[in-house]
């Protein structure tokens, strides 16, 4: 065999192979767009395991543990970056639950809406409810199920009541169409 | 040139060859005019009209053919613009002065050019021309002192303007400036103005006008003035004049009028118009004045008025007949109508603008006041407040009075106030006493007496009687309550009216009548003000006779005049004992006749009764207690401190202030051993009363220091713990209290020990209780929740506090077995709460629990008293990947008794909240709400539009579409779906056999299964014309996978046949809608037999038994399988196609 070639060979692999390591992951690429004027400095905070030893290192064994299930076939990626991003959330590492979330909306962005649905929940968290409310609509136009919905109009009757009223009139009728026109 | 410029031109040269005739009569004085006979006369004076020559010209061109002397010879004439010369003007003055003489000169004549303000050398030639004509010398040109007095010589001058100061040597004579001219007079008429005259006094001294010398001037005749009068105003100051060859006159020697030093007075001649003078024209000029000062130097005679032109015309008319009192004998007092009149207006309305009535009875002028012209009852003008030299005049010329046709009364009420023995006789006495205009020829009428001529009076005169006395209570005599033993009380107060003459009232007698008690101490009487006679007690019980003060001559009534009589004195019996409270007095006076004599008379007048004050109640200082009107009945918990346990209202009576020394809260057993520290507080101040009662007793007495002026008011609160022993009930507190009257020391004493007139508020010792129930409202429907949902609304409680707040610090979520596993934190939100909540994470029991628990610990959730606080349930979902399980229903139960703590107002803690079930309460109490069932992935169902909605035979024809998605998180398989067909009754579908169903996701390919029908009419096979419809259930041979994240569509198809006439319609919809979860189990069980009526129209499953369902999907280990409840967006009506044929 051609040294040259096996040098070249072996080139590519050692490309590919830093190219792996330090290149763009594209699952990370999506991000949900802040609102104007809206800001977190901070994305801590108390989570439901928070100062809990014992809860905290189980939700950091269960993170370890969900990352290796990637490939397993067993559960699709989307699910898996939304149950990670879940125990960052018991946690209260808001930024690492973002950028999970963040992860299973660059898998589905459009026809699935637990991602935005949780989105909207952190965001709310930490004020940003322009954003909060973007990604509770989200949520409702990939998946217009009651859950959602639910979250939606519960969200606008905080924030937005004036609304609120409108979407709640348009849920009750049974819009099945994924929009509500408020 | 135009029509309008020669026009003016013709009446130029018209005017100054009218200028130039008048110049050359009086440069040449006519002896032989007098030859001339009045026709004649009249023929000129005519022509100098119908030329349009003005009054002066012509009244100095008659003066000249009747042999008068024309007062103005060739004098310029302003126009009756006022020309002021206070200086010589000469060639280069400037000025108004110089533009007025230029005016005047170019009026008359003499100069052509227009005024310019500057005397050059046109004006100076023609001043020259002037001097020449009127015979000042040298005509040189100069405008000096001469040509002035010969300038206001021609009536050149004017008043001066009212309000302007009134300069010069001695009285003034003029023109007024208002003078009449041109006026048209009306024959027959009243009181025409002829001419009005100024006179202005610059000394300081008045001047009394005591002739004016005058003649009448104009084409009229001396018979034209039939009665031609003097007036100042509305106020005939003269009977009418004799003429005699135009002249007439008006003497007399005590003053005509009266010129006030600096003031001034312009008088008019008015004058009755004979019938028939139409044509005529008529003036006057004052040609003399006599007074008893000085004429000013420049005052120069005659002074012309202008001429008023007579007409005809039908005038209004005014008759009047006399019906008042006539030789009656009037008591003297108020209200006396001294004359009255029918009076007929007839042919036009007619407006009042003055009349004047004169006394002619014997009375004086001060005998009749406050003299009130009434015109149908109705009063007009002001009270003229007595007679001056007789008379009285109303003048309404400010706003007359308008009179329509047809009969008005007018009628003159006066107070006869003096002039016992005397007559009163008022009269119109003559037609010019009355101006009252025809409103339509806007000139006086010429009135008449109905009965005979004028005056229209009483036919005998009227006589007033003698003297009289009268009293009545003064309006404002006291009428409020007078304190027990007050001194110096004003007790009544009276009006003592003399009238016919001044009356001397020696004594009065004052009486006191009294309900209680014996006369009054220490009375005093005071006479407008000052005490006259004595002070004595007036005595007597039971007396009404009184007792008698005498005042010698220091009492008396003026005749006309309001005397008012007090009655002071000491609120005690003559023997200076107080009166009671409650009792009344009344103070009367009375007057007995041989205590009086008329001043003039020296007759006694008639006696007074007595007249009675007003009844005084006599009340001590008081006070009353009442509940505080702020503070209602309250309920208050056993145990709470600083209670406020009633609230009153202390009020002082009006007559003076109470200091309250002491203050006693009376309490039953009961009540006072369920209280400590009891104590006042100043409602307003918080200030504390007396001392702290730390224990307390049935009768707990408050020493209290502190004054509530006369109708003030204080209120005070009570204020102690409730022990927490305290039985509940109810609990009201009594109070009663003692004082002083802040002026007289009295006793005084409020409130009650026992009886409800010391009861304050209903204070109700009760339990406090926390209830809670499921908040329907709020509370979500039972829904399918994605697992890995964070914050999902699982449940809505409502707290209900009754009588006290509650803070609930800690509190336990218990989620049911099934789901416990499938949540892995809970939060709780609610007002008062963060906003993000509060989250625990739930406890799974190492032993096999009905209940996995969340417990919430160091909460500050405060219920406030007798309000609701809702508390909301969410709960964080794992992904089936973390732990949860697909088909686990998660509901949310709070603990009613364990792992709870509330405290109340009180501080006592409680460990049980209470329920409606006395026990746990469930978000799912509520049928249909409060569960979450967890889904790995969730099948959703859509019905996109069908590519027509035209209903059309033949194969194949798509009766319905429908899409199922799958959520990203995980692939959906179903394997049963039941369409609900409906249709008009002539189509037909075809046999289940013939029934498709296609997955037109990317291609059309037939989905292999089997069709059955639960529908027992269509006989298993077919959809007859005669139905209107069925179940169609479609079970496909192998189950359908959905990946996660797709969607998948299908089409229903069947063969439709037999349209018929009129509407066709098939509508198909996926509607046999599970109402309950089943629990994840196997495909059969789920699904059912094949056809069954009730199967679930969509059997699902989320691949939530990942390995079995992948070895066999309906085999009998795959436990992932679920019916079609929560299922979106089910009921769904799939195709709805029609044809109308």
């Amino acid at each position: 065999m051609n040294k040259n070639l096996i040098f070249g060979a072996f080139a590519l692999v050692l490309l590919a192979l830093v190219w792996w390591k330090f290149g763009p992951d594209p699952i990370s690429d999506f991000t949900i767009p802040m609102a104007e004027g809206e800001a977190v400095s901070s994305w801590n905070y108390q989570g439901t395991y928070t100062g809990n030893v014992e809860f905290e290192a189980r939700a950091h064994a269960e993170i370890e543990r969900l990352e290796k299930l990637f490939g397993s076939k067993e559960f699709t990626d989307y699910v898996l970056y939304v149950s990670i991003a879940n125990q960052y959330g018991l946690l209260g590492n808001g930024e690492k639950e973002l950028e999970y979330l963040q992860k299973a909306l660059a898998f589905d962005s459009e026809n699935t809406g637990l991602a935005w649905y949780n989105a909207g929940i952190l965001f709310e968290r930490f004020g940003a409810n322009k954003t909060a409310r973007y990604a509770f609509e989200h949520a409702v136009a990939a998946q217009p199920i009651g859950q959602y919905r639910l979250a939606l109009v519960e969200f606008l009757k905080r924030h937005y009541p004036g609304d609120a009223a409108i979407a709640e009139q348009e849920d009750a009728a049974g819009s099945s169409d994924g929009e509500i026109s408020y | 040139m135009s029509i309008t410029t020669k026009a003016t031109t013709k009446v130029a040269s018209v005017a100054i060859g009218l200028a130039l005739a008048t110049s050359m009569l009086s440069l040449a004085p006519m002896a032989h005019a007098a030859a001339l006979t009045n026709a004649q006369v009249q023929s000129i004076l005519s022509l100098l009209t119908s030329f349009g020559a003005d009054a002066a010209t012509i009244a100095n061109v008659q003066a000249s053919l009747t042999g008068g002397t024309p007062s103005v010879p060739s004098t310029p004439s302003t126009g009756g613009s006022s020309c002021s010369f206070s200086r010589d003007l000469t060639v280069g003055s400037t000025g108004a002065d110089v533009t007025c003489l230029q005016n005047a000169l170019k009026a008359a004549g003499y100069l052509s050019a227009n005024a310019t303000g500057y005397f050059g050398a046109l004006t100076q030639a023609g001043v020259v021309k002037w001097q020449t004509a009127a015979g000042v010398t040298p005509a040189a040109g100069y405008f000096g002192a001469k040509s002035r007095a010969a300038f206001n010589v021609g009536g050149g001058s004017t008043p001066s303007n009212p309000g302007a100061p009134i300069t010069g040597n001695g009285l003034k004579v003029m023109l007024a400036s208002d003078s009449p001219n041109g006026t048209a007079l009306v024959a027959e008429q009243a009181i025409g103005e002829l001419a009005k005259f100024t006179f202005s006094n610059p000394t300081g001294s008045a001047i009394r006008v005591t002739n004016l010398a005058l003649k009448r001037t104009g084409t009229s005749a001396d018979s034209t003035l039939t009665n031609v009068y003097l007036y100042q105003g509305a106020m005939r100051l003269t009977d009418a004049a004799g003429i005699s060859n135009s002249a007439f006159s008006f003497n007399d020697a005590s003053g005509l009028f009266t010129v006030p030093a600096g003031g001034m007075v312009t008088v008019s001649v008015r004058s009755d118009i004979l019938a028939g003078s139409s044509g005529q024209q008529v003036g006057v000029q004052l040609v003399s004045v006599a007074s008893n000062g000085t004429l000013d130097s420049s005052a120069s005679f005659p002074i012309n008025g202008g001429l008023q032109t007579i007409s005809s015309a039908s005038m209004g008319t005014v008759v009047i007949t006399y019906t008042g009192p006539s030789n009656a004998t009037e008591n003297p007092g108020t209200e006396v109508r001294v004359w009255e009149g029918s009076t007929v207006i007839g042919t036009h309305a007619a407006r009042l603008e003055s009349i004047t009535f004169e006394n002619r009875g014997t009375s004086d002028d001060n005998d009749i006041t406050n003299l009130r012209l009434y015109v149908d009852g109705a009063q007009v003008g002001s009270s003229v407040a007595q007679l001056t030299d007789s008379k009285a005049t109303f003048d309404l010329t400010a706003s007359p009075l308008r009179m329509e046709t047809g009969t008005r009364i007018i009628k003159v009420m006066a107070d006869l106030v003096g002039g016992s023995g005397e007559t009163y006789d008022i009269q119109l006495r003559r037609a010019a006493d009355l101006r009252i205009v025809d409103v339509e020829l806007n000139q006086p009428v010429l009135a008449t007496d109905n009965d005979a001529s004028f005056p229209v009076s009483a036919g005998t005169a009227n006589n007033i009687a003698g003297a009289t006395l009268s009293v009545v209570k003064a309006t404002n005599s006291p009428s409020t309550n007078v304190s027990v033993g007050a001194s110096n009380v004003k007790w009544s107060s009276f009006e003592f009216r003399a009238a016919g003459e001044d009356v001397k009232i020696e004594a009065i007698t004052v009486d006191v009548d009294t309900t209680e008690g014996d006369g009054m101490n220490n009375v005093k009487v005071f006479v407008n003000g000052v005490q006259v006679g004595s002070t004595r007690d007036v005595g007597g019980e039971n007396s009404e006779t009184g007792t008698e003060f005498t005042f010698g001559s220091s009492f008396i009534a003026k005749q006309g005049a309001i005397t008012v009589v007090d009655i002071y004195g000491d609120a005690k019996e003559a023997g200076d004992t107080n009166y009671a409270s409650g009792a009344t007095v009344e103070v009367g006076v009375s007057v007995a006749t041989g205590d009086t004599e008329g001043m003039d008379s020296g007759d006694a007048v008639s006696s007074v009764s007595e007249v009675e004050g007003n009844q005084i109640s006599m009340t001590a200082a008081g006070t009353t207690l009442s509940k505080a009107s702020g503070y209602g009945n309250q309920t208050v918990i056993a145990g709470t401190n600083n209670v406020k346990l009633g609230s009153f209202t202390l009020s002082a009576g009006s007559t003076e202030g109470v200091n309250v020394n002491t203050i006693t809260v009376t309490l039953s057993s009961d009540e006072s051993a369920s209280v400590t520290d009891l104590m006042l507080k100043d409602s307003s101040t918080g200030a504390q009363i007396g001392s702290t009662k730390a224990s307390v007793s049935t009768s707990n007495s408050f020493s209290s220091n502190f004054t509530i002026s006369a109708s003030g008011t204080k209120t005070i609160d009570i204020y102690g713990n409730i022990k927490s022993s305290a039985n509940a009930g109810s609990w009201i507190a009594n109070v009663n209290g003692s004082g002083t009257g802040a002026t007289t020391a009295t006793s005084v004493s409020f409130g009650h020990a026992t009886d409800s007139t010391g009861s304050l508020q209903t204070i109700t010792v009760g339990s406090a209780t926390l209830s809670v129930n499921v908040n329907a409202g709020s509370t979500p429907d039972s829904a399918n929740a994605i697992a890995g949902s964070s914050m999902v609304k699982v449940g809505s409680f409502r707290f209900t506090s009754q009588y006290s707040a509650f803070t609930i610090d800690k509190l336990a979520v218990k989620i049911p077995n099934g789901g416990a596993t499938s949540v892995s934190a809970v939060i709780l939100k609610g007002n008062g709460l963060p906003t993000e909540g509060v989250s625990a994470a739930i406890a799974l029991p190492s032993t096999v629990q009905s209940y996995a628990t969340a417990t919430f610990t160091g909460l500050t959730f405060a219920v406030p008293a007798d309000q609701n606080k809702d508390l909301d349930v969410y709960v964080n979902i794992p992904t089936i990947a973390s732990g949860a399980t697909s088909g686990a229903a998660i509901s949310a139960v709070l603990d009613f008794n364990n792992e709870f703590s509330a405290k109340d107002s009180s501080g006592t803690a409680s460990t049980t909240m209470t329920t409606s079930t006395s026990g746990d309460i469930a978000s799912n109490d509520v049928t249909g709400k409060g569960t979450t069932y967890v889904r790995k992935s969730i099948a959703t169902l859509a019905a996109p539009a069908a590519a027509s909605a035209t209903l059309a035979a033949g194969t194949d024809q798509v009766l319905g579409k429908f899409t199922v998605a799958a959520d990203a998180a995980g692939d959906i398989d179903w394997g049963q779906v039941v369409f609900t067909v409906t249709k008009t009754t002539s189509v037909t579908i075809g046999d289940t056999s013939t029934v498709k169903l296609y997955d037109v996701t990317s291609a059309s390919t037939q989905v292999g299964g089997t069709f059955a029908t639960s529908t027992a009419t269509q006989g298993g096979e077919s959809f007859v014309g005669s139905s209107t419809g069925g179940s169609l259930h479609f079970r496909p041979t192998t189950v359908q996978t959905v990946a996660a994240g797709s969607t998948r569509s299908y089409e229903l198809r069947g063969t439709v046949a037999a349209l018929a006439s009129g509407s066709n319609n098939v509508s198909v919809s996926i509607a046999a809608v599970k109402t309950s979860a089943s629990a994840n189990a196997i495909f059969s069980t789920i699904a059912g037999t094949l056809g069954t009526a009730g199967n679930t129209s969509f059997a699902w499953s989320d691949w939530s038994d990942p390995t079995d369902h992948a070895s066999s999907a309906t085999g009998s280990s795959t436990t992932d399988w679920t019916n079609d409840y929560l299922v979106k967006t089910l009921p769904l009506t799939v195709g709805s196609r029609s044809v109308n044929i």
